[in-house]
């Protein structure tokens, strides 16, 4: 059943792409274009349509949408994408109206995956930014209802405020179980991130908004650089929960800002069995600038792109608005005593694979690593065109340093970072 | 129907057509022309391939979908490797990915990693099952494409809980039929159940993605994937398996099978067609009444025009010096050459295979079929087959539906491949209704 598959000799292969194809000279994360040339609009239909696999979006409303979008024209994107979102809204209501709830739930979470790209259209000071992250949240909460068992909507006590989140169970039973956290972007788009590759393994999920995120920066609640305090609230409310196993509780942050927020609250937070940073930043001084150079561009022209939106919300989110501020964004790695699995990709700028490649050497605990992507994996930027290769990697990784298969201080690291 | 834009807005045409080599064959067919029948260029479909390469793209990109983990960039980057048009590229391009993720399927199996195993295995059957799509059974990796394709599925159905049961439906002369019992987690007891049947180029393993075996056992039903004669993995497993007209006949064998089950319900069995099993399903509920829904998407009520627009060129009368138009070199004629063997026409003429065709014919049956009948079309597929879908529907008895999927909704192809969750969620809503009318209670 496994003979090797003989095929003919000689033949011409040849990249289908052109090979020039560059989104952008400057850039060092020079993937392939899929559809669109704005190196944005592409990145943003790339991963809407990696969502597909958790019934985020679907490859013929993906592409039909795009067939719509004006090259370049930010209106003609949110004109494309609101219509879908209200199109597929609507399939949700109607499935809800007649009890069919699988469907209807699966048809709200697609509609939210529409309505988050509609946010891309305008900057976060805009009263359309607020609105529309507002209605998405609505959408989800109905996806969360109908789950099974229901996604639950929780408020963590914080500094006499709260944290809205979300908690997911691998089923109904009680069970005490391995937790992981995320907190890096409004909790929604972190459903993806963890959430199902998450229960199918028997982990709970907590998706949280840490200041700054989400809507928190509208109710007084900005991005600060010591996370380790809003996370310091998170593992006091997860331990006091009968469905945690407060001995196996797991941190994960994805993007330049999720990388940081999760290897500092690390550093002071003991209680974390284990850290995945996706990727592995230690010190934000040096990376902040080039996050809006090389990661999204965003021209000097001043004319509105997605970019330039999409900008303005990073820098709200990972509170990339205030120099003193960045400089503050510091990790001393010798406090980070539990085991970190740090997610870099071949097309990271040098400045970051460089960072993650220093930091794993100088954290505390000798369980640290970097396992660096390469387009022969089968992910062009970042894992976001293969989320279920970042998923197996971390997973695996995590039950088995949660297991013992790593142990403390052993030497562990190789078989941590599979080739 | 919406034009493909791309070309309008500037986008990258992540293929341009090649000036020269093996892929100028396909030259003749601009992404912005009209839909021929059923495999046209439309809106929603991914357009990186000018060929019917890119419907089989779309058909393989949702492998990830349907166990836990995304991986669209496998099949993009597959896609990649692959020059327009030229089959031995599209083999080794997809034999490469195939080969990688079963391998990722055994390391994660060993390493107890079973999740994360079966993932794979369900990733990389199908990959080796795009592979071999369009190869002739000449090519001894056609053969052994597909044992990898089925080995890939019968490791991953192992692993699902319940597991997925394979099953050798008993058929006539001794013979069997392959098959998978899927049985809901949801519930116990009698269960209500749909069986699932594919047409010209599907095997019943990959039934389970976009057929609806994943979204039916998610929903509370039970699954069953099956193949007739002639079906792909049917004939590769007994090539004496070629299809047949009359497909009562080995439905009647596979209701057997079904209802020798205490796991299902016999007052709530559906039967959903796909492709050419948009023929197979309604023939077969016009004699088979054990069947209490029926499901096609697409409804064919005759093969024979179909297959002449498929294969001929546009708007030539079928008989004329048909073999010396048709371009053998095309990716579809050459699927079609095998499809010729499996209707047991390999040897003969184009004429004679079109003639065969004649024979697949549901005129006269409206009348007689009675039991609820749902029917999906895309507005990509064309006017021909909406045509003889809508005058078929207009003379049938029965309660029934229609539906058709615009490009709007981004599910306008062939089978509504391009939106499983669209076409999932119109199938099992509708039976959802049709069978709580039947009386029965679906607690």
């Amino acid at each position: 059943m496994t003979a090797p598959i003989q095929n003919r000799p000689g033949l011409p292969v040849r990249p289908c792409y052109p090979a020039t194809a560059k989104p952008n000279g400057e850039q060092a994360s020079a993937r392939q274009p899929l559809y669109f040339k704005d190196p944005f609009a592409d990145l943003g239909f790339l991963v809407t349509l990696s969502k597909h696999a958790f019934g985020g979006s679907e490859i013929g409303e993906c592409y039909s949408a795009a067939a719509r979008i004006q090259e370049g024209d930010v209106p003609s994107w949110t004109e494309a994408w609101g219509t879908l979102a209200e199109r597929v809204e609507a399939l949700a209501r109607s499935a809800e109206v007649k009890g069919h709830r699988v469907s209807a739930r699966q048809c709200y979470l697609r509609a939210v995956t529409y309505y988050r790209n509609v946010l891309w259209g305008a900057r976060a000071s805009d009263p359309r930014y607020r609105a529309t992250l507002e209605k998405s949240r609505v959408l989800f909460k109905r996806f969360a209802a109908l789950s099974e068992p229901p996604i639950e909507v929780v408020e963590i006590p914080y500094e006499g405020a709260v944290l809205p989140a979300y908690f997911l169970r691998p089923d109904a039973s009680g069970k005490r179980r391995p937790t992981i956290i995320i907190g890096d972007n409004a909790s929604e788009e972190l459903y993806y991130w963890v959430g199902p590759p998450a229960l199918e393994r028997g982990y709970n999920a907590l998706l949280v908004d840490l200041p700054g995120v989400g809507l928190n920066s509208f109710h007084g609640l900005p991005f600060r650089f010591d996370t380790e305090v809003p996370v310091k609230a998170v593992l006091d409310y997860l331990c006091a929960r009968r469905d945690v196993d407060p001995s196996r509780i797991v941190i994960y942050g994805g993007g330049e800002g999720g990388g940081y927020i999760v290897t500092r609250a690390a550093a002071h937070e003991h209680r974390i069995a284990a850290c995945v940073a996706d990727p592995l930043v230690v010190d934000m001084e040096p990376l902040a600038p080039l996050i809006f150079t090389r990661v999204i561009s965003v021209s000097d022209s001043g004319k509105e792109t997605l970019a330039s939106n999409a900008s303005t919300v990073l820098r709200l989110i990972w509170g990339l608005t205030d120099p003193e501020a960045i400089k503050k964004m510091k990790v001393d790695t010798r406090g980070i005593t539990c085991p970190t699995l740090g997610l870099n990709d071949s097309h990271d700028y040098p400045e970051l694979l460089q960072q993650a490649r220093a930091a794993v050497a100088a954290i505390a605990n000798k369980n640290a690593t970097v396992r660096v992507f390469t387009p022969e994996d089968g992910s062009n930027y970042r894992q976001v065109d293969n989320f279920g290769l970042k998923h197996r990697t971390m997973f695996d990784w995590l039950d088995d340093v949660l297991s013992g298969a790593i142990l403390p201080g052993g030497d562990g690291a190789a078989q941590a970072a599979p080739g | 129907m919406i034009p493909r834009s791309n070309a309008d807005q500037g986008h990258v045409n992540p293929n341009p057509p090649p000036t020269s080599g093996p892929g100028t064959s396909n030259g003749d067919v601009s992404r912005k022309a009209a839909p021929l029948v059923m495999f046209g260029n439309s809106p929603g479909m991914p357009g990186i391939f000018q060929s019917n390469f890119d419907y089989q793209l779309a058909r393989a990109m949702p492998a990830g979908a349907y166990g836990e983990g995304g991986a669209v960039g496998e099949a993009l980057s597959t896609a990649r490797r692959i020059v327009d048009g030229d089959l031995e590229s599209w083999v080794v391009a997809w034999t490469e990915t195939a080969e990688r993720v079963e391998k990722i399927g055994h390391t994660c199996l060993s390493g107890g990693h079973a999740i994360s195993a079966r993932d794979a295995f369900l990733r990389a059957a199908i990959y080796w099952k795009t592979g071999f799509f369009y190869l002739e059974t000449k090519d001894p990796r056609q053969l052994a494409m597909y044992n990898r394709h089925r080995s890939c599925f019968l490791q991953a159905a192992k692993l699902f809980d319940p597991p997925i049961e394979p099953v050798s439906i008993p058929y006539e002369n001794g013979k069997t039929l392959p098959g998978y019992f899927m049985r809901t987690a949801a519930g116990s007891g009698r269960r209500p159940t749909v069986m699932i049947l594919g047409g010209g180029d599907t095997t019943c393993e990959e039934l389970y993605y976009w057929g609806g075996g994943a979204a039916a056992v998610r929903r509370g039903y039970n699954a069953f994937l099956w193949e007739g004669p002639g079906q792909v993995g049917a004939y590769a497993l007994d090539p004496t398996l070629i299809y047949r007209p009359d497909w009562e006949v080995p439905t009647r064998y596979a209701v057997d099978y079904v209802l020798s089950r205490d796991d299902v319900d016999p007052k709530r069995l559906a039967l959903s067609g796909h492709s050419m099993g948009g023929y197979f399903a309604p023939r077969a509920v016009a004699y088979e009444k054990r069947i209490t829904a029926v499901i096609a998407n697409s409804l064919l009520p005759e093969l024979k025009p179909m297959f002449e627009a498929l294969f001929a060129k546009p708007n030539t009368p079928a008989g004329e010096k048909l073999n010396g138009q048709v371009d053998l070199r095309k990716p579809l004629t050459v699927f079609g050459g095998v499809f010729r063997e499996r209707c047991g026409v390999g040897g003969k003429s184009v004429e004679a295979f079109f003639e065969d065709m004649g024979r697949y014919s549901l005129a006269g049956l409206e009348g007689q079929i009675t039991c609820p009948m749902l029917v999906i079309t895309g507005e990509g597929e064309g006017l021909l087959v909406a045509a003889a879908e809508h005058a078929f529907y207009e003379k049938l008895t029965c309660p029934k539906m229609e539906r058709m999927v615009s490009a709007l909704d981004g599910g306008e192809i062939h089978c509504t491949l391009n939106n499983p969750s669209l076409k999932h969620q119109i199938e099992f809503d509708w039976l959802d209704d049709v069978f709580e009318k039947n009386g029965a209670s679906r607690a």
